[in-house]
Order: C-alpha cells, then structure tokens, then sequence
C-alpha cells in the first residue's frame, strides 16, 4: 500500500509540491506563532528588568525578608532562617547570591581609650555573610574567627561608619550591656576599614555607606553566642536573595508571581516580618503586555490560517478532482472505500510528517524575521531572538499537520463514493450554483460585518478607553474586518460574472473568435472558477489590508510622535534663578539666568534651531468665567516655521501663511479652535491672557487652529476613579518676544531640527555637561515605540502574511491554471484542428486570464483597499496611545502596491510561459487522442 | 478524375524511447474531389497518421502533400493553421464538442473562425438541419446523445463549406445502426453537397459505401481502388 502511494505521489508531484508546500507554511507559520510570541515576550521581559537595573540602579531580582530585633520573636527568626536557603528552588531560580544580615539592636559601647569626642555610643553590632568577598579593605585586617587572648575579636566598619561614628583604628569597645555565652560583656577591636570592591556589585543591596553606625564581625562566632542557648538578645535579620532575573522564562511568571505571593502569605502570619520584593510589580506589568501580545499575534494571524486552510483544502480538491476517475476505477474494481480513504490518509500523513520536520526550522527562521522586523517589509538587526522549541510550540505544530490531514481526506469521503458509473453521469451534468450563493452567506456577511462596524463605530470612546485602560485589539474587530473581507469577495464572486455576461452579451457580434470563446468559458463555467477567484480575491485583499494595516500603524504612531514631539530635538535646561534669594527675602523678584542660547545655533549638526515658551497654566477670562490649563505657546515665527514638525494637510490653509499673519502684528496671537467653538470669539477680537503667575498680555486674533505641533485638543486623563475621561485642551500662540516684553525671560524650550542624525545633541550635551529640564529626541522616542513588542509583533506579523499571501497566491494560481489547461488539452486540440491558431489560443488564455485572474486581483485589492479604509481608524485605536492628538489617516504606501502588482505580474507571466510551453508541446493528434476518455 | 488531394511517397517516422517507428512507409494516394474516400486500416496500420497529414495537422517525415497543387508538406504551421480554417471540416472519433457551446454556437464558433460573412446563424441551423439536429440546436453537448454530438461536430465541419472534410473514425464512438446513419449522412453530402470527404474506419462493412477505398497495414498500402 505504501508503495502504491508512494507511486502515485510521484506521479501527480506538482500538485504534491503545491499541497506540501501549503502544509509547510502552514505548520510553520502555526509553530512560529507560540515560539514568536514567547521570544518576543522574554526578550521584553528581559529589557524590562534592565532598564530597571539601569534606571534606578536596583538589582531587579531582588527578594527580601526582613524580621523584627525582640527577644521574644527570636523564633521566627531561626524558622525563617532554615527557610531561606530554599528561596531560590522554591522561585526556581538560581540565586546569584544569598546574603543575610543579622544584627542585634544597637547598643551603647565604652571606649578603651580615653576620648571625650566619640560622636556616637550606640552602636550595632553585625554581621554579614560572604562580607569578606565583596569589600577591598581600606585599611587594617578583616573579622577574626576566634576572640583573642583578651576575649577581644576583631570587626571590620565601613569607610563611613569610622567617619560617622567618629573611630579610631584599634580602638577597642566594649558592650557592657551584650553578654557572651561566657557571661562576659563583648568587646570589639576596630581591625579594618572596608569599602565594596566593585561599585556595580549587586551584593550590596545598601551601599556600605549604608552601615554608619554597625560594627561588622565573623558570621560563625555571632551564631555561636547569640544564635545558641535562650537568645537573650533580640535579633534584626535580613535576608536578600539576589535571584538571577535573566532566568526568568515568561511561562514561569505565574508561578514566580505565585511564590512570590505564599512568602507575603507566610510574612504576613508573622507580625514581626515584612518583606519586599523588586520584580512582582514588573511582572504584573509584563503580565498585562503579554496578553496583549498574544491577543494581537493570533487575532492578526487568524486570517492568514484561514487562507492556508483553504489554500489546502483546494489543491486537495483538485488533486482529487483530477484523480476522481483512478478512484472510480479502482472501486469498480473492488476497492472498498475504507481502502480508497486509506490511501489517502496515507498521503496525508506522509505529507503532514514531511511538513513537520521542514516546517519547524522554518518556523524558527520565521521567528528571526519577525523579530527583526522594524516597519512592514523592513528589517532591522536586532539581539537576536532566543527561538526554542517549546512543548507548546511543538503541539501547535502537530495540530496544524492533523488539521491538514483532515482537510486532505475528508473531501475524500464524498469521492470513495463514486463509481465510474455516477463519476461519468456527475460530469455531463450541470454544475450547480455553490452552496453559499444558494444561502446568500455572501450577503449575510458583508451586513453582518457592516453592522459590526456601525456598532463599533458608535463605541469609539468606549474602546479608547479600554486600549488606554490596557485591553488589546477586541478580537471581534478583526473578525468583523476579516468577514467584510470574505463576504465583499463572495459577492464579488456572485456578481462579477453578471457583468462578464453582460459585456458578452451587449457586443456579441463584434467579439473575435478568441474573445467569444473565453467569454463563454468565464460564463458557463464560473463555479470552476469560483474557487480560485475567491481564492485570489481573499489572498489580494489580505495583502492590500496587511500592508495598509502596518503602514497605518506605524506611520501614524510615528507622526503622531513627531507631532507631539514638537521637532527632531526639543529640549529645556536646567535654568539656575534666584529663588533661594527669594526665600529669604520674597520681595525680591523673580530673575531667571538665561543660559547661552548661541551654543545650539552654532550646532554643527543642527539644520535650524528656534526658542519655544510654552506654558500650560495659561488663563483667560471668558464670557462667564474663566479658561484654566491653556497651554501658552510663544514662538519666533520664521524660525518656528522652519524648525518644527508640521504636516500641512493638517490645516486648511498652509501653516506658513498663519505664521505670516502672525508676523504682521507683534499683539497677533493664533487660538486653537475651540474658543471659537464653546465662546464664540472671532478673528480680530482683543483677548487678555496671563499665566499662574505672569501679568496679563494683550493680543489680537488673527486665526484659529485645530492642530500645532504639540498640541492636542482631547487629551485622556485618569482621573480619581481611575478611569479616563476626555478632557478639552485650549490653545493660545503669541509672539514670543510680546511674551517676553510683559513676562521677561523665563525658561523656554529649544527646539532643533537635525540635518539628519540627531547623535551630534547627544555629544553636545556629554561634552559640555549639560543639565537638562526636559531632552526629547523624536528619533530616540520612534526607536523606543517600534521596540515595543505589541508593534513589534504586529508589524512581524504582517510582514510574513504578506509574504505567506505572495506564496499562496502564486502557488495557487499555477497550479489552478496548469492544471485547467491541462484538463482541457482536448479542447485546445479542438480549437486548434478547426484551424485556430497559437496566436489566437494564446490570446483567449489571456482574456481568460483578464476575466478571471484580472478581475479577482483587482476586486482583492479593492476589497483590501475598502476593507482597510471601513476598520484602520477602529483598528488604530488599540495601536495608539492617550495622547494621539492627530486625525488617523489610512495610510497605503504606493511601493507595496507596486510590490504586489510586480509579484503578480510575474507570477502571470511565469504562468502564461509555463502554459505556452504545455501548449506547444501539445501535439494536436495527441490532444485529441487523449480526449477520448 | 479531378483529385483534390495527392501524396507522393509520404513517410511518417515517430521517436520513441530513442528508436524510430514507421508508420508510414512511402504512400501514394489521390482523394478525388466530391467523392467519399475510406482509409481502412487496423488500429495501428497508420490510417489516422494518414489522415492528420492529408489534413494538415501533421507534416510528412519526407514526401509530398499536394492540396489542390500546393505543397502542404512544406507550410508554415501558420498558413497550414489557415488553411485547416478555411478550407478543411475535421470530425473526430471522440467526440469533439466544444463542451461550453450549445450546438448552435458549436457551429456557429466555425463560422467566427472561418470570417464567414453572412448571417452566421441561419447558416449553423441550415447545417444543423441537414443532419437532422435543428431540433435540438439549444442543448449543451453533455445533454445529447453520442450520435447526436457526432451529427453536430460534421455540422460543425462543414458550416463553412471546406473543400474536404476529414472525418476520423467517426463511428468508432458509436454503435452500429447510428454508425451506418452517419456514413449515409455523408453518402448524401457528397452526392447532393458535393463535399469532398475523407474517413477512416476499420469496419469492412462501411468500405462498400466508399467511391475510393485504401487499405493500409503495417504503414503500406495494401490495396488501393
């Protein structure tokens, strides 16, 4: 049996590679799916942790215990002391180090010289573990192991604890209150300064300048006389575990979080105990990205399957299709259906084992691209991903190839039935109108998504709120777009041939011989077709929705950016006043010292540079009140124009001629539109405006705006319920140097537009040492923003749909025509004895191909178009954040289409290449003879 | 006589699997005008190899293919293409309907192809009725009969009036008493048409209906009339 499969794979290996290579994409895309998505995730996970490390300078594995210095609670302590070492099993976690600090309460200590300067008498005596490794001693000899002849032992202090407590070395104390076992009162020689010998070393949770009034000695003699007997003395422990935060795999953070939470649990029955952690409140965040994540990465892909899917189950139809008449034969011959299914279900498995052991690399590969994927269809090298194979990776795999299975052989089923007999009486019938033209699914989808756009369209605020609130893309969008999709493309189908026939029909006589024939065949053999013209028409408009999808993202989520941003580089410095002289003497007026401001237009790197006051307490009297918040912006007009990010289409009029306008009057001032709208000012009405704490200005309207760079009319805040309401923005542009005439020079911004790398700011601000108020550099920001897994992801995503949908497309349109000229080699035998000649059968190919190949792929890239352009704005919503102050704009980038259109040229050229050579090798005799079935 | 058709010495050599075949080993015949010509032959004696040269679907490996004096063994797949169109009818055994036209447009199709100037469609019904179809003009070719389709494909030969048609095995699909209709068919077309016809069949009991007869074997004329 195997054999006979294997033979008959051999024989039909085209349509073999193509189900293979269906198989292959989709087992893979299937596996990358988990390995991409728990990639991504360790590697934000990772980041997180050091940024964490990085920015507040704290060791984010952190775990701590601590427990109370009473004498009666001393139990706890040596219970939790047996505890601890099982810390870093129970998170499962190597520790990278494990320090405990016990210490008694401080003590008042005698002096064995005579001083009359000791700053401090009471003091702590401790000790540390692993101490000695982790300090250089600055002067003297460590701890010592045993007391002396004397009964002394030596202990170390650190450089801050000789200054704070005012030390000698060699100074010996005594703590008349704190008895050895021997009932004599402990006395401690300073032997030794220490300071930690490396400055990054995570040992020390507190610096040592931490420890100013402890006295450190050896661990094993602190055990001996105050961990032993009754324990007269009250001990303070504290317990670091310094987990290593690089192990942390992201489907461990449930059970991390869950340890974490059973030592609270266990603190919390200890009144005496508190503990603390660095890493719990970090994963609860990542907890949140994750989900969003992986709603996103399958929400995304669900279309893509569901094309691989299809893409499957048509090249099975049409292998069984072409093998319907070997499968009749061999059941009149005997065969029992379980036998025919068997055969089949052999090839499915041989096909499905191949696709698993070529798919999973390949998934990994998939992996390292959607990783490295910075915008659609841009890389970028980034650390590689750590792609594993994890078991959930794995079983994802394996349902995609038994999911392939099915969709091979169940369609099996309904051929092992056929005998010669019915095989011959199904094919002189008439093909029937499918299933769901009957049922008008088509019609039922397109209004069933339409409705869901409506309803979604109406609960815009609602799902703004929810993405601010930390939701990810509701799944139903994407459904509701990948239904529009489908049911636009149906009814494409339906009606597309209505039109055919009514072209056919309104210049009958006039159509060429060629023309006629493919006409007629696009006619009365649709439902052939039906297939692969949905098919082509999902794949186009996959592609043109994917690639609108990506550029719409990204390149909102970027303008928006810049626009509020504001420049390339927009900054503050630290500017130094005279507030301290204000303090004493508040009758002083406030003076600023304006830093150099020529040091920015001399930049090398810097293209223009202009100042910008902006203030956001601005108020206004209006009709029935007052306007609080208003941001004030003052800005030199010609320099503002050439330096900030502006994107004109934004307003209605150019934006240079409303800085023009400004220019005119040094009294003109620009409000945001909003006065206009809610009190009724109009252009030329005088205002009055001031700050929280400047005079009033005068200024005159000269227009109104809805946008300016950095400012946004909504803005989302979260207010104390913790949920996020809109809230209004109003807006007020003056000369600056009218602001400055009444205000004098306050802090302003500078802000900066690059030639073309922004790095020269950088080294401006390293060489001169520089303090800056705010530093915002829009590329920095941008790196940040496509660096967030969410749109990492989806941009991934998109990519390889995009190129999954390239492949499929041009898999399925080779094989859909090969295989249709090859069965109907009798009839180009036909055409060609009646005396047509090449010329001409080419020529009906072609218009066969513009019926239906043209007419799928322009309808798919119109579906696409449409599709893209109906949900973009509701889609962009989960993809923005608070601050998204410009109208969304569904953004469709000319190359992709060009990209798209040269692939599919190709791929009709490769075709039309691989169908003329067929043909010509036809011999016409030949044709005919084989015909004769 | 006046012959239509004259081959002088006419070889057909096939490569298969590197060896040579000959099918037709040096043949001479003439196909008088407006008569009806049988090549009667076993399968394999290489009366379709014949036929497709004499039709100019296939060219001679050496020899001559005289159509009304010109050498058709000579011509450019292009003008062998027209002349095919325009003055060559083919009926084939297997029946060769264009499966996507009713009978009407079947012949009709011809008609577009040849550039038939006049009304196309009292045309195809006058070829459909003179072989007894007009009735069924409208039928796809899966919803008639075997005879009826073959009926519909020598309509569709000789819509536009060609100077011969060729017609291979045409009762070979068929059962006897329609097989015998069919060669009555074409008795009537040359006799009352003036159709010049050429069919090959290996049934000895159609040969009498022949003015001419050949008899080929193993790619040789046995017996030539």
């Amino acid at each position: 049996m195997l054999r006979f499969v294997i033979r008959k794979m051999v024989s039909k290996k085209w349509m073999v590679l193509a189900l293979l290579i269906g198989n292959i994409l989709l087992v893979s895309i299937t596996a990358s799916n988990p390995m991409y998505t728990q990639a991504v995730l360790q590697r934000t996970l990772l980041t997180g942790f050091n940024n964490y490390l990085t920015e507040k300078n704290r060791y984010p594995g952190l775990h701590v215990l601590r427990a109370n210095a009473t004498p009666s609670k001393n139990a706890s302590i040596v219970e939790t002391r047996q505890l601890v070492p099982g810390i870093p099993e129970a998170f499962g976690l190597p520790a990278r180090e494990q320090v405990a600090h016990y210490s008694l309460s401080p003590a008042s200590t005698d002096s064995n010289l005579e001083r009359d300067d000791r700053r401090r008498t009471q003091l702590t005596l401790g000790t540390m573990s692993g101490l000695e490794d982790h300090i250089e001693l600055v002067a003297g000899r460590f701890c010592s192991t045993e007391p002396d002849e004397n009964g002394v032992i030596d202990v170390v202090v650190s450089e801050r604890g000789l200054i704070d407590m005012g030390l000698i070395p060699e100074e010996e104390l005594t703590f008349p209150n704190i008895l050895k076992p021997d009932g004599e009162p402990v006395t401690v020689r300073i032997a030794g300064v220490f300071r930690n010998s490396d400055a990054a070393d995570p040992y020390w949770v507190l610096a040592p300048s931490n420890y100013g009034t402890e006295v450190f000695m050896d661990g094993a003699l602190f055990d001996q006389w105050f961990f032993s007997g009754d324990m007269p003395y009250g001990i303070g422990a504290i317990w670091y575990t310094l987990l290593d935060y690089t192990a942390i795999r992201v489907d461990r953070v449930d059970e991390i979080l869950a340890t974490a939470q059973r030592y609270a649990d266990y603190v919390a029955e200890h009144s005496n105990m508190t503990s603390n952690d660095n890493f719990q409140a970090q994963l609860v965040e990542f907890q949140k990205t994750e989900r969003k994540v992986r709603t996103t990465m399958w929400v995304l892909q669900a279309p893509i399957f569901v094309l691989l899917a299809a893409f499957i189950f048509m090249v099975s139809r049409q292998m069984l299709e072409m093998e319907q008449a070997e499968i009749a034969v061999l059941r009149s011959r005997g065969a029992g259906r379980a036998q025919i299914i068997m055969v089949y279900i052999l090839q499915s498995v041989i096909l499905a084992l191949i696709s698993l052991a070529l798919g999973l690399p390949l998934a990994a590969l998939l992996v390292q691209v959607l990783g490295s994927a910075n915008a659609f269809l841009e890389f970028v090298r980034r650390s590689a991903l750590s792609v594993e194979l994890s078991r959930e990776a794995l079983l994802y795999a394996g349902a995609a190839a038994l999911f392939s299975v099915g969709a091979m052989v169940l369609p099996v089923r309904r051929y092992a039935q056929v005998s010669i007999v019915n095989q011959k009486q199904r094919k002189h019938r008439r093909s029937e109108a499918p299933l769901w033209q009957k049922l008008f699914l088509d019609v039922l989808a397109l209004g069933v998504s339409i409705y869901g756009l409506y309803t979604f369209n109406n609960q815009r605020e609602f799902l703004a709120q929810r993405v601010l609130e930390g939701a990810s893309v509701d799944p139903l969008l994407f459904l509701s777009s990948s239904l529009f999709m489908l049911g636009a493309g149906l009814f494409a189908v339906r009606v597309l041939p209505l039109i055919v026939w009514l072209v056919f029909r309104l210049f009958k006589r006039f159509w060429s011989p060629a023309l006629y024939a493919s006409f007629l065949r696009v006619i009365r053999t649709r439902n052939q077709q039906g297939f692969i013209m949905v098919f082509l028409i999902m794949t186009i408009a996959l592609g043109v929705f994917d690639a609108s999808a990506a550029r719409t993202i990204n390149t909102n989520d970027e303008q928006n950016l810049r626009y509020m941003t504001g420049a390339d580089i927009v900054l503050q410095e630290q500017w130094e006043d005279n507030s301290a002289m204000r303090e004493q003497d508040p009758s002083i007026e406030l003076e600023y010292h304006e830093p150099d401001f020529d040091r920015y237009t001399q930049l090398e790197g810097a293209a223009s540079v202009t100042r910008v006051l902006v203030n956001s307490t601005g108020q206004m009297g209006v009709s029935g009140g007052s306007v609080k918040n208003i941001r004030i912006m003052g800005i030199n007009t010609k320099e503002f124009g050439q330096t900030a990010w502006f994107d004109e289409s934004l307003l209605p009029e150019h934006w240079y001629n409303y800085l023009n306008a400004m220019s005119q009057k040094a009294r003109a001032v620009l409000l945001s539109s909003n006065f206009k709208e809610d009190y009724g000012y109009a252009i030329g009405d005088a205002i009055y405006f001031k700050t929280s704490t400047g005079s009033p200005v005068r200024g005159v309207i000269y227009g109104f705006v809805d946008y300016w760079p950095t400012y946004a009319s909504t803005v989302y805040t979260r207010g104390s319920n913790g949920l996020y309401s809109e809230q209004k923005n109003y807006l007020i542009v003056a000369n600056l140097s009218q602001l400055q005439a009444v205000w004098g020079v306050t802090p302003y911004q500078i802000w900066i537009k690059s030639k073309d790398s922004s790095q020269f700011i950088y080294d401006f601000a390293e060489k001169n040492d520089v303090s800056y108020r705010s530093f915002d550099v829009a590329a920095a920001d941008i790196v940040a923003l496509k660096n967030d897994p969410v749109i990492q992801g989806t941009n991934g995503v998109l990519t390889v749909g995009f190129i999954v949908v390239l492949v499929l497309c041009a898999v399925g349109f080779l094989i859909y025509w090969i295989l249709s000229i090859q069965s109907r080699a009798l009839q180009f035998g036909i055409f060609r004895a009646m005396g047509m000649s090449m010329r001409e059968i080419v020529t009906m190919l072609i218009n066969e191909h513009i019926f239906i190949s043209g007419a799928a792929i322009a309808t798919g890239a119109l579906v696409g178009y449409l599709t893209a352009r109906l949900y973009m704005p509701l889609i962009q919503i989960a993809y923005s954040s608070s601050d998204n102050a410009l109208p969304l704009r569904v953004v469709s980038q000319q190359s992709d289409a060009v990209r798209l259109a040269v692939i599919v040229a190709a791929m009709i050229g490769l075709c039309l290449v691989i169908l003329g050579v067929l043909i010509n090798r036809m011999k016409i005799a030949q044709a005919l003879k084989l015909g004769e079935d | 006589m006046d012959y239509i058709i004259k081959t002088e010495g006419v070889t057909r050599c096939f490569k298969t699997r590197g060896e040579d075949f000959w099918a037709l080993k040096g043949i001479d015949v003439a196909v008088p005008a407006g008569k009806l010509t049988i090549l009667r032959g076993r399968s394999g004696s290489g009366k379709t190899t014949l036929m497709n040269i004499l039709g100019a679907l296939d060219k001679p490996t050496a020899g001559k293919v005289l159509f009304e004096g010109r050498n058709i063994a000579r011509m450019d797949e292009h003008r062998r293409a027209k002349l095919r169109r325009m003055e060559i009818g083919f009926v084939f055994q297997s029946i060769a309907l264009i499966p996507m036209m009713n009978a009407l447009e079947n012949v009709e199709y011809a008609l577009r192809l040849t550039k038939y100037r006049g009304d196309r469609t009292a045309r195809a019904m006058e070829c459909l009725k003179l072989v007894g179809l007009s009735q069924r003009a409208n039928h796809m070719p899966q919803e008639l009969s075997g005879g009826e389709q073959q009926r519909v494909a020598i309509a569709r030969a000789i819509a536009h009036r060609p100077k011969v048609l060729f017609a291979d095995e045409p009762t070979g699909a068929l059962d006897t008493n329609t097989g015998l209709a069919m060669v009555k068919l074409f008795r009537e077309l040359t006799d009352d048409q003036g159709v010049t016809i050429v069919m090959t069949t290996h049934d000895t009991d159609l040969m009498e209906l022949g003015d001419r007869v050949y008899e080929l074997e193993g790619g040789e004329l046995i017996h030539g009339e």
